[in-house]
């Protein structure tokens, strides 16, 4: 009798501290209860192609999501036109519950006290789910120590190449496989120009942008106002006209302005380069990319190794609305999008038999006839704006083998790091908003014109990096520099 | 006594009222309207002084003074931004209210009811179309490598071809030029509903007395135009600050090479703060240029009442 009750006193003495140690448990609904009852998470996200289908997926999703989860979701798909402005008007109220943090930085979201902390959250979360992401990926989503939003799978670095027709680039005699440098590119640029002088030689990426960042990296910051030069493994912060390989860059992609080599309209263009290399209207163009395989008829060339810059993980994240009616259930079902392959497969591929088709290798293949646009549910081209594809989840063939997303997830581990993956830069806090504003004025009048080659390097870059001192760069450079150092500290480098 | 006389004019203003509450009544919609879309919303205008977060929203985010106002001022640009939004307006209120008068003056001397019609609707459709269409309008005269004008126009004449979108000399006079031709049809429409309401036996007396048509413009037409053209310009001065941003930022298709001669209070508002998404910066900037409105139409207003009291708006 004494050793049952000093047995219960004992078991009772470890579940209060082990209620201490665990103050908070994993948020749970039942299942049990009517679905019309159970909580409904509303889940918003860009699309870039119509989704008429939504309702139909949000029903099959909400089945598994009452039998597994006890709560309900409600998909909200908005163009990717108006994304910007809706979901920001979507987070002055609870409109919304889980939502994708794009294209905003995540700092944005963080300074406009936009998202719900998820310390408690993840302090109980499966280890499954925090082995998906590095623990340096996990804090670049943090600040101040807090966590504000979950990683997705996307590509969360580069590799540099340059696109070329193929069927051209094989007549004059070439191997895409043996460039590898910006000089021999140069090179077969030139042969191009005399062998197919009437079309463009080079065209910018997409718009007016000749190639979306190369060598610099603007710790947290696609504007790269203040950036780390070599790939990220500079530690030492630089007025992007003053960093050597950009102005190196510049000075290269003028000389090919000067020869004819590059578009004229290339500050005005609103087109793909690889769609006009596609059209027969040019032979090449710089890109970025992962590691999926060339556009039909275009083959590429590496000229940078893959690498990724201190904001590519936090570029496109999840979170929970700071004004969430039920932060808890919210929780629940973002979860399920990390951890469910069912579920995941449902939201990014839709409805086998329906949406898709399972192919002989074992991806999935839109049905004969449909593409992603024509499609009534075209999520899967679009699977970097969804939440988690894991390796079970069959990718559609356009992206590349069934093997595709365990593909991306080795490529995304092959990544160099900047040397500031993790920072996070708050403008607001460092006393830099106004002058981060004005040079991202400064910098919007010749960052495009330079890097087509379209304004003389020479005297141009002089003077917009006058104008940048004259708005205030060098106050954001000792920002970020301090911040930096700050940062390399820590992580005791 | 005195009661005797109040209470025959409570009773004449209780009856006036009452023939009228069927006027006062059609005023309702439109002071709803005013009320709900011009003065409920300008509880929002402490948001320019307040450091705005989603949180705590607008009655509850901190005071921050006029922090929110000092990036406007601090660099070289507001000098640049501050005169490209003023000389441009300028120039719209001046060259407008001349070009939309003269077709107002015009129109009116077309006699075939069919073909003024015909050119009512041709003047109009350039408003109608959105500032994106028209940027690809003026895209597919200017394009370096496909354009009208470099390949129909300056290679005809064996001229060089010019890359307009970086060329900022040039842009002053197309930004004019597609203002004008966007706007004037919609503004001349309002001058010629003046102008077919003046007495047609001013203009018969001037027949008689032998007045050529210039002269009947001159001293029937635009004596019976002045006050509209007042009012206008009246109103177009309060928006002074303000500017078309699909103007200045979609026609020159954001070319930063022309950054010096596009870039207007709300271009660079845009493009400062859209990754900041800094709501309280952005409200302030519209403050600010609502401010400098008011003050402006108060002094225009001041002066047109010093030269004439009778055209003044208040």
């Amino acid at each position: 009798m004494m050793g049952k009750r000093i047995a219960s006193l004992l078991l009772a003495a470890v579940m209060t501290a082990a209620g201490a140690v665990t103050a908070f448990a994993a948020p749970e609904f039942p299942t049990d209860v009517d679905p019309a009852d159970m909580p409904v998470v509303q889940f918003a996200a860009p699309t870039f192609y119509d989704v008429t289908d939504a309702p139909l997926v949000e029903a099959a999703m909400n089945e598994i999501l009452a039998e597994r989860y006890g709560v309900q979701v409600k998909l909200n798909y908005i163009g990717i036109g108006s994304w910007q402005q809706q979901s920001n008007l979507l987070l002055t109220g609870d409109e919304v519950d889980v939502l994708t943090l794009w294209p905003l930085p995540l700092s944005t979201f963080i300074n406009n006290m936009q998202l719900y902390p998820l310390d408690e959250y993840l302090a109980d979360a499966p280890e499954e789910l925090l082995n998906k992401f590095t623990q340096q990926q996990w804090d670049a989503c943090k600040s101040e120590g807090v966590q504000y939003s979950v990683p997705n799978l996307r590509n969360y670095g580069n590799i540099f190449i340059c696109y070329w027709d193929e069927a051209k680039l094989h007549e004059l005699g070439y191997n895409e496989d043996e460039i590898t440098t910006l000089d021999q590119i140069e090179e077969v640029l030139y042969k191009a120009h005399e062998a197919y002088p009437d079309i463009y030689t080079i065209v910018p990426q997409s718009q007016a942008t000749m190639c979306n960042g190369i060598y610099w990296d603007g710790l947290g910051d696609q504007n790269y106002i203040g950036v780390l030069g070599n790939c990220g493994q500079d530690t030492t912060v630089t007025d992007i006209f003053e960093c050597e390989d950009f102005v190196n860059f510049c000075k290269r992609t003028h000389q090919w302005y000067l020869d004819g080599l590059m578009m004229g309209d290339a500050l005005s263009n609103q087109e793909n380069g690889s769609v006009m290399i596609q059209n027969g209207a040019a032979f090449a163009s710089l890109s970025n990319r992962a590691c999926e395989p060339s556009p039909a008829g275009l083959t590429q060339s590496k000229f940078v190794d893959a690498w990724s810059d201190a904001t590519n993980v936090t570029a496109l994240t999840y979170g929970i609305n700071n004004l969430s009616s039920n932060p808890d259930a919210a929780w629940v079902f973002l979860q399920a999008m990390y951890l469910d392959t069912d579920l995941q497969t449902l939201l990014i591929d839709g409805i086998e038999g329906t949406h898709y088709i399972i192919n002989e290798e074992g991806g999935a293949s839109y049905p004969e006839g449909v593409d992603a646009n024509s499609s009534t549910y075209g999520m899967a081209q679009a699977y970097w704006s969804l939440p988690y594809a894991n390796s079970d989840v069959p990718p559609i063939d356009i992206l590349g083998p069934a093997s595709f997303f365990s593909d991306l997830i080795a490529f995304n581990e092959s990544c160099v790091p900047s040397v500031a993956t993790g920072i996070t830069i708050d403008t607001t806090a460092m006393g830099i908003v106004d002058e981060y504003a004005a040079c991202l004025n400064v910098k919007s009048k010749y960052y495009d014109g330079l890097m087509n080659g379209v304004l003389d390097p020479e005297t141009t870059l002089p003077q917009a990096h006058q104008e940048m001192v004259d708005a205030g760069i060098e106050k954001i450079c000792e920002a970020k520099q301090a911040a930096l150092d700050e940062f390399l500290a820590a992580k005791g480098e | 006594m005195a009661a005797d006389t109040a209470t025959p004019v409570k009773r004449k203003k209780i009856r006036n009222f009452k023939m009228k509450l069927a006027l006062l009544s059609m005023m309702v919609p439109g002071i709803i309207y005013l009320i709900i879309n011009n003065y409920i919303p300008m509880a929002g205008l402490q948001i320019a002084f307040k450091k705005f977060n989603y949180r705590d929203g607008m009655w509850k985010s901190p005071w921050t003074g006029f922090s929110n106002f000092t990036y406007l001022f601090k660099t070289k640009d507001a000098f640049l931004m501050t005169r490209n939004t003023l000389l441009y307006n300028l120039a719209f209120i001046v060259l407008g209210t001349v070009f939309s008068v003269a077709i107002a003056i015009m129109l009116n001397e077309i006699r075939v009811a069919r073909a003024k019609k015909i050119y009512q609707v041709l003047f109009l459709i350039p408003y109608l179309i959105s500032m994106v269409v028209v940027s690809y309008i003026v895209f597919a005269f200017l394009s370096y490598d496909n354009g009208l004008i470099n390949n129909s126009i300056l290679a005809k004449m064996g001229a060089e071809k010019i890359n307009w979108y970086i060329s900022p000399q040039y842009w002053p006079f197309i930004l004019v030029l597609v203002h004008l031709w966007k706007g004037f049809g919609y503004s001349s429409i309002i001058y010629y509903a003046t102008v077919i309401g003046i007495d047609t036996a001013l203009y018969e007396a001037a027949v008689i007395d032998g007045a050529t048509s210039w002269q009947r413009t001159l001293h029937v037409t635009l004596p019976g135009l002045k006050n509209t053209i007042i009012t206008l310009t009246l109103l177009n001065i309060g928006r002074i600050f303000y500017s078309d941003f699909g103007l200045f930022y979609q026609v020159p298709q954001n070319s930063g090479a022309l950054a010096n001669v596009t870039t207007t209070i709300d271009v660079y508002v845009y493009r400062g703060l859209t990754q900041l998404n800094d709501v309280g910066r952005s409200s302030a900037a519209g403050f600010y240029q609502s401010i400098v409105g008011f003050i402006m139409v108060m002094l225009a207003n001041l002066i047109v009442r010093r030269i004439d009291k009778d055209s003044a708006l208040f």
